[in-house]
């Protein structure tokens, strides 16, 4: 993968595979992508969205990735999480439904590559990656790891 | 006195429930229709919060319930139970207990509001689909509390 991470460094940011990753508090859940990142209005953007105490969700074997799928749930019955559209049945009925909030976005650049903006949830833009595909997945890898560092 | 108190966690999976109690030292006592309480409705609570009478319930139904979570060996003399009601809205359950002197021990085991409930149930009720999707399953619990659910394919 040949992207790199534009923009400054955030205090509290962690290294990981010569990248950074943002601690976030404020967004308590996580909506992630339908089919490969694309929520249907937009090239690959994601969703983020907030169980509270009556909501879950999780996790994200987001493009296919073999990345656990993982539900964190907060000491008050909050459920953060990846959204995957395995999870549809899981949150519309298993749990009442979970408010939606933007992740992220996976956007097209003028010369033609991708990049991911991490900024819904605090973070950067990530890339710019010759392949889409290389963005959606650092796109997940930075969620996942947002999501457990919350 | 009565404090009756209703819980903001809409339930749609009974099992979940009782196995999310089973974990707090609680007891789902099926088709129980009457949960331990004060047994007399003081009209002394004014949180609109947390007041079940504030939030819809009728007073004249408090004690009243489908099923019950009973306290396992309670150390108190006088434990009290949650009850298991049919939504306002008539989709799934509400929980509601008489959260006086916190609730006899109740409070102790599934906490104020009944939140570690609450977390007990959303984890079980995600742990139960993750299998049911075919992953593995495993508990962990982070320093903050926070209970972790993650679905492995095997």
């Amino acid at each position: 993968m040949k992207g790199q991470r534009n923009g400054q460094h955030n205090p509290g940011h962690h290294s990981r595979r010569g990248g950074t990753l943002h601690q976030n508090a404020g967004i308590r859940g996580l909506l992630l992508p339908k089919g490969d990142g694309g929520s249907g209005e937009g090239p690959g953007q994601k969703d983020v969205g907030r169980g509270d105490g009556r909501g879950i969700a999780t996790a994200a074997a987001a493009h296919g990735a073999s990345r656990p799928l993982t539900v964190i749930v907060d000491e008050d019955g909050t459920a953060r999480f990846i959204y995957a559209d395995a999870f549809g049945e899981f949150i519309g009925q298993a749990i009442n439904a979970a408010p939606v909030r933007r992740a992220s976005h996976v956007e097209p650049t003028a010369d033609g590559r991708w990049t991911a903006d991490m900024a819904p949830c605090g973070g950067l833009v990530l890339g710019p990656f010759d392949l889409r595909a290389e963005a959606l997945a650092a796109e997940s890898e930075w969620l996942a790891e947002w999501l457990l560092y919350q | 006195m009565s404090h009756v108190c209703s819980v903001e966690l809409q339930i749609n999976d009974i099992a979940a429930l009782a196995a999310a109690a089973k974990r707090l030292g609680l007891e789902f006592r099926k088709g129980q229709t009457t949960f331990r309480w004060y047994g007399e409705w003081m009209d002394d609570w004014a949180d609109p919060t947390r007041a079940a009478a504030m939030k819809g319930h009728d007073p004249a139904q408090f004690g009243s319930c489908i099923h019950a979570l009973s306290q396992v060996k309670p150390t108190d003399g006088n434990p009290y139970e949650i009850g298991v009601i049919h939504s306002k809205d008539g989709k799934g359950y509400e929980l509601i207990y008489d959260a006086w002197a916190s609730g006899h021990g109740l409070e102790a085991r599934a906490g104020q509001n009944l939140k570690k409930l609450r977390q007990e149930y959303t984890a079980e009720v995600s742990a139960k689909h993750l299998r049911k999707q075919g992953y593995a399953v495993q508990r962990t619990v982070d320093s903050k509390g926070n209970l972790i659910i993650q679905g492995i394919k095997p």
